[in-house]
């Protein structure tokens, strides 16, 4: 079967998963139906990846206009397989664990449709060929994110943050959208294929393009300074976190960022470095503080989302691509066994009030201890060889100049926290504190879909040496050359078992006593520098005012810029509309004076006129015969001395 | 009968408007059946027309032409007017998008209880006007039909309307009016401008005419006129032409509305009644949009060229002021009368760009905004239809209560906002892109358009979440009955619903059309 035809079958297929979905009601036809589909879509992804022997393009028009078109693109090459494959992979363990977690949900049916309409839009964007076409998945990704983060409807803080999420990764995405036009002014096109192929000279306006083209990827992967959607998109079931804002779509980015990774400049580069730098390093912070335990595997992912960008800055494609891998599965793992975690203790998310799983639930601990120990980096987990690649690659990308040297450090930093956070985590939540006793419970369901996730944790899935990335079977499909400097990746690791034996105790001793609330570093960590309330308090309430405010009762007063200008609006240019109404009537009014005083003024001067002179000359009809005749004899005096005279 | 088709589409609704009028007061609810069958039957021509559209062919189709009016100026020559309508692949999409928005309009003045023969007489000569409009070649027809689409809004809004309704009426139409004069003016300047230069020279005078396929004709022009390129007329210092194509700016910009013509919108769609709202928003305003293609680029494309910044900067400032007065509002209603503001900023966004993309994402901004706008007034009129209140803070929650309503304005929202896959995008997308391949326009001016959606995405989905997701909760001031939606209602919007998703995918359905209609434009108007 020619490969476009498996493309277009298995989007076909988690469509039609969509929209049946959507109304269907008896659980187990739902997610009977769901996982079937998936299943199918995995074992042609399998089927494909096996047959695949070069990338391969399609071109399907879609608008076309006399002289430019615009075509539906596919594109298939390794990159593309390594997510169409992924992708469907965690979908399926996600879907597993969803059935239980959500059983007693009324609206399983829409879940599952969601789900299915996400995994519909991750693998066309994976698949598509041109930007117009990513940007069109890019986009409906976004918008199962919004589905499914607001889930739960009713709970006014997963509303708000579904809001949230979609209008920052709208931020990005208005980024990403004028870096597309700015490739198709400088290039008129947008097909990949044809991009890839253009040799390009660095200049200000293709780094400037670089850079937007990046934004999308800001807001979609959760980076400095859009990272605030992620936290609080914990809301969503957390199947739904797991599988979206962890393995996937916060991937998205990342893939993006290889996919056009030929336009990037090394300006463009050293950028894009640094703010992942930055992230990773704010974001594990962060982690080390938080309470909820899904909060600190946000903070985490934000983190480890950094280190990839900073691999994808520095050049070092592959490690980076390396690290989305490897910690999709141990990430995913993670968000599932928290769900697990919070279902044990009846959907309580505060680690505080955890304690004790080591002996109540020990596979689940053995899982999660080999998931964190991969995200850690220890050796013999998959995790250790992404992380080396990528701090080792970046490290020599930086050699040379110790300005740049900062970023590298930065990445250090943060893998050594990465250590210090889940340490703290694995403390409050399974070893046992002096509290109630717990009784055993069985394994289930959750476990089981946590296994295959946990096993893709270890090393030998991805190589036959535990230690060098380089030899992984990773490396065989998007080769990572051999980098010195891996005495790195030891140092790095000597400085993460000091980090995890320093957390051991930091963390026994914030469960047998608090610790200050008052202390700067916990405040600062704990509301994550304060970014979002800075948002929140001097950029949206200015802009908007009463927006995000959600009381019930009337409002009545929107404050804020937007109000502004619509008081500019009605006041200033309705208003000079306005003005002509009392305009035209004094116009009247005067016109009016002018008609009845001048114009029927001099009308009625000219009649009184007459009517005076006709009241004068009437007086000459006295009546009185003696008048008459003296008139008669004095006009015949005048007219004698006349005709005398001339 | 097929050669005569858009003129039964001009008379048909006229002849209904009649049959309306002479109905018995028992059976005035045969008005609504009258009104609703030809709706119907306009709506099948117009489908009749697109399908039997040669998409290949260049120049006008369905073309009637009938000698009208004649003048004998005596040794000035004649004046010429005739009746004259034709299709072509610009004004094709706004006939089709005037039968979809009619006929749902009609279904939704189902509800019209009090002078329903008058009503529907007024709305049928409405439909008859705005059908002329785009069908006519004719500018003294043209005009004719464009002013006689005010007189029937000024008494649909001043009657049926909401509270302030004769406020609202009285300011649409003497704006309106205002606007027409300029174009008044123009249509007298370029008409006695121009000679029919094969019939002038066969009968051997001067033979003024109104024709578009002969104004459009630069070697038309009688030299030493106001319109001739090389003459230098002038107007308080201004050339002539300059002057002239910004007397037609300003009134199609009135009609559009382009910021700072609009304000007559907001008070306007309040006002009217939801179906003429619809009517409104879904077609009236593209009037404005192709008169301001067809005649004002059209007639004048150097003067349109140089000025192509002025024409984008309205359009951006439109998005963008729009978009911030959506966000202050509190009434659903007037949120959506600004976000038509702000989207018809695109339309003039692309026409700037002077390039097949942003002309072709220009026409398919308004046949896409048709489509949408028509859908959210709707969704405003049933939330107003249970309780008499369009404040977005006496609503919480609906979610709960009305799952397929909720379902249906997330589409309308997320194709207004211009989520890909449904019309909006498409619409949007192409203007901008291009905007930015627009020789004639600095990069940062489709950037700040881009800003514009972000905005969108701001208004309306903090709309939708206040009001449709939380707990459900109504202010208890207000009648509580929020049922889900009528069988009537269903159809329209599912219908409309349909349409935006299938005009998102398969956007070549309009494209097609266009775009030859667009290029012999862009090359007849080339320098």
């Amino acid at each position: 079967m020619p490969a476009d035809q498996i493309l277009f079958i298995t989007l076909g297929l988690y469509l039609l998963g969509f929209s049946g979905l959507l109304f269907l009601r008896r659980n187990i036809l739902v997610s009977g139906l769901s996982m079937a589909l998936n299943l199918i879509g995995l074992g042609l992804a399998f089927y494909l990846i096996q047959t695949f022997d070069g990338p391969i393009a399609f071109e399907y028009p879609w608008v076309s206009f006399q002289k430019s078109n615009f075509s539906a693109s596919i594109l298939v090459n390794r990159l593309t397989l390594l997510l169409w494959g992924l992708v469907q992979f965690i979908a399926l363990l996600v879907q597993l664990f969803s059935t239980k977690y959500m059983e007693k949900d009324d609206r399983y049916g829409q879940y599952f449709a969601y789900l299915n309409l996400f995994v519909f839009s991750m693998l066309g964007l994976v698949a598509s060929g041109n930007l117009l076409f990513i940007f069109v998945f890019w986009e409906l990704v976004g918008f199962s994110s919004y589905l499914l983060i607001g889930f739960w409807y009713k709970k006014q803080s997963a509303t708000n943050a579904s809001l949230k999420a979609f209008i920052i990764n709208r931020i990005g995405d208005a980024g990403f959208l004028i870096g597309i036009a700015l490739v198709y002014v400088q290039f008129q096109t947008l097909e990949l294929t044809a991009l890839s192929a253009i040799i390009y000279e660095p200049n200000g306006l293709l780094t400037l393009t670089g850079i937007l083209l990046f934004a999308g990827c800001i807001g979609k992967s959760a980076q400095f300074p859009l990272q605030v959607w992620l936290p609080d998109a914990m809301e969503g079931p957390t199947p739904v976190s797991a599988l979206i804002h962890a393995a996937t779509m916060v991937a998205a980015g990342i893939f993006l960022l290889a996919r056009v990774n030929f336009v990037f400049t090394s300006d463009a580069g050293l950028f894009i470095a640094a703010i992942g730098a930055i992230t990773a390093v704010l974001a594990a912070y962060s982690a080390i503080f938080q309470q909820d335990i899904k909060k600190v595997l946000a903070y985490s992912t934000v983190s480890q989302l950094g280190l990839m960008v900073m691999a994808m800055g520095a050049g070092a494609t592959h490690a980076a691509l390396f690290h989305l891998f490897t910690h999709a599965f141990f990430k995913a793992g993670l968000f599932l066994i928290a769900g697990a975690i919070i279902h044990h203790f009846h959907h309580e998310q505060n680690m505080e009030k955890m304690g004790g799983l080591l002996r109540t639930k020990p596979l689940l601990t053995t899982l999660f201890i080999i998931c964190a120990a991969s995200l850690t980096g220890l050796p013999f987990f998959s995790g250790f060889l992404s992380k080396d690649a990528i701090l080792i690659s970046t490290w020599n990308w930086a050699k040379g100049s110790p300005a740049l040297m900062i970023i590298p450090i930065l990445g250090i930093l943060a893998s050594v926290m990465t250590g210090f956070y889940m340490m703290r985590a694995f403390v409050l939540v399974f070893m046992p504190r002096a509290l109630e006793k717990q009784e055993k419970s069985p394994n289930s369901i959750f476990e089981w879909s946590i296994v295959p996730l946990a096993l893709c944790s270890f090393w030998f899935v991805f190589g036959d040496s535990p230690l060098s990335f380089e030899t992984s079977r990773f490396s065989s499909y998007f080769p990572i050359s051999h980098q010195e400097s891996h005495w790195l990746g030891y140092a790095v690791l000597c400085l993460s078992l000091i980090a995890i034996v320093a957390s051991f105790f930091f963390s026994k001793r914030e469960i047998s006593n608090k610790f200050s609330e008052q202390s700067v570093w916990r405040k600062f960590g704990l509301n994550h520098f304060f970014i979002d309330s800075f948002y929140l308090n001097r950029i949206a309430k200015p802009m908007a005012g009463q927006l995000v405010s959600t009381d019930n009762e009337v409002l009545l007063h929107i404050k804020g810029f937007s109000k502004m200008v619509h008081r500019f609006d009605n006041e200033v240019i309705d208003g000079a509309i306005g003005l002509l109404s009392p305009l035209a009537k004094k116009t009247a009014a005067f016109t009016r004076y002018l008609d009845e005083s001048w114009v029927d003024g001099t009308v009625n001067f000219i009649s009184n006129g007459v009517r005076r002179i006709g009241g004068r000359l009437k007086l000459i009809q006295g009546g009185k015969i003696q008048s008459y005749l003296i008139a008669l004899v004095l006009f015949l005096l005048a007219i004698m001395i006349l005709l005398t005279l001339l | 009968m097929t050669a005569h088709l858009l003129s039964i589409l001009i008379f048909l609704p006229l002849a209904g408007a009649a049959a309306v009028l002479l109905l018995p007061e028992t059976a005035k609810k045969n008005a609504y059946r009258l009104t609703l069958v030809i709706s119907v039957i306009a709506l099948l021509i117009c489908l009749y027309l697109y399908s039997g559209f040669d998409k290949e062919a260049i120049g006008y189709q369905f073309l009637e032409q009938k000698d009208w009016i004649n003048l004998e100026l005596g040794s000035l020559g004649a004046i010429h007017i005739q009746y004259l309508l034709g299709l072509d692949g610009i004004s094709l999409p706004m006939v089709l998008l005037a039968g979809i928005v009619f006929l749902v309009a009609t279904i939704s003045s189902h509800s019209i209880a009090k002078r329903t023969k008058a009503y529907f007489s007024f709305y049928l000569l409405l439909m008859s006007s705005v059908f002329g409009c785009f069908v006519s070649l004719d500018f003294f027809l043209f005009f004719l039909f464009f002013e006689f689409m005010l007189l029937p809004m000024y008494f649909l809004i001043g009657i049926w309307g909401g509270e302030r309704r004769e406020y609202a009426a009285m300011k649409f139409i003497i704006y309106t009016l205002v606007g027409s004069v300029f174009i008044l003016i123009v249509m007298l300047a370029m008409g006695l401008s121009v000679t029919d230069n094969p019939l002038s020279t066969e009968l051997g005078k001067n033979i003024f005419s109104f024709d578009f396929r002969i104004l459009s004709d630069a070697s038309n022009y009688i030299s030493g006129s106001v319109l001739d390129a090389k003459a230098s007329n002038s107007l308080f210092g201004w050339p002539a032409k300059t002057v002239l194509f910004v007397l037609l700016l300003i009134g199609f910009g009135i009609k559009l509305p382009t910021v700072p013509f609009h304000t007559w919108l907001p008070d306007a769609h309040v006002e009217a009644p939801t179906a003429i709202s619809v009517v409104l928003a879904g077609i009236l305003l593209k009037v404005g949009g192709y008169a301001f293609l067809r005649i004002g680029i059209g007639f004048f494309p150097t003067e349109a060229f140089d000025m192509a910044y002025v024409i984008a900067g309205l359009g951006v400032l439109s998005i963008v002021f729009g978009a911030f007065n959506a966000l202050a509002q509190d009434d659903l209603k007037k949120l959506i009368a600004y976000s038509s503001v702000s989207h018809m900023g695109f339309v003039f966004l692309g026409f700037a760009a002077f390039n097949e993309q942003g002309i072709n994402g220009g026409i398919y901004q308004m046949f896409s905004h048709g489509i949408l706008s028509a859908m959210l007034f709707l969704i405003v009129g049933v939330v107003y239809d249970r309780t008499g209140n369009r404040l977005i803070q006496n609503y919480r929650g609906l979610a709960s209560k009305m799952p397929l309503f909720t379902g249906v304005v997330v589409i309308a929202f997320f194709g207004s906002l211009g989520l890909p896959g449904l019309s909006g995008f498409i619409g949007e997308f192409f203007s901008l892109l291009g905007a930015f391949n627009a020789p004639t326009l600095p990069l940062w001016l489709p950037s700040l358009a881009v800003l514009g959606i972000i905005l969108s995405a701001i208004y309306l989905l903090w709309a939708l979440q206040r009001m449709f997701f939380g707990e459900f909760w109504v202010n208890r001031s207000l009648q509580n009955e929020m049922t889900d939606l009528s069988q009537r209602e269903k159809i329209m919007l599912f219908g409309l619903a349909v349409l935006a998703i299938l005009f998102g995918v398969w956007p070549n359905l309009i494209f097609e059309v266009s775009h030859g209609a667009v290029d012999t434009f862009l090359s007849s108007t080339a320098k």
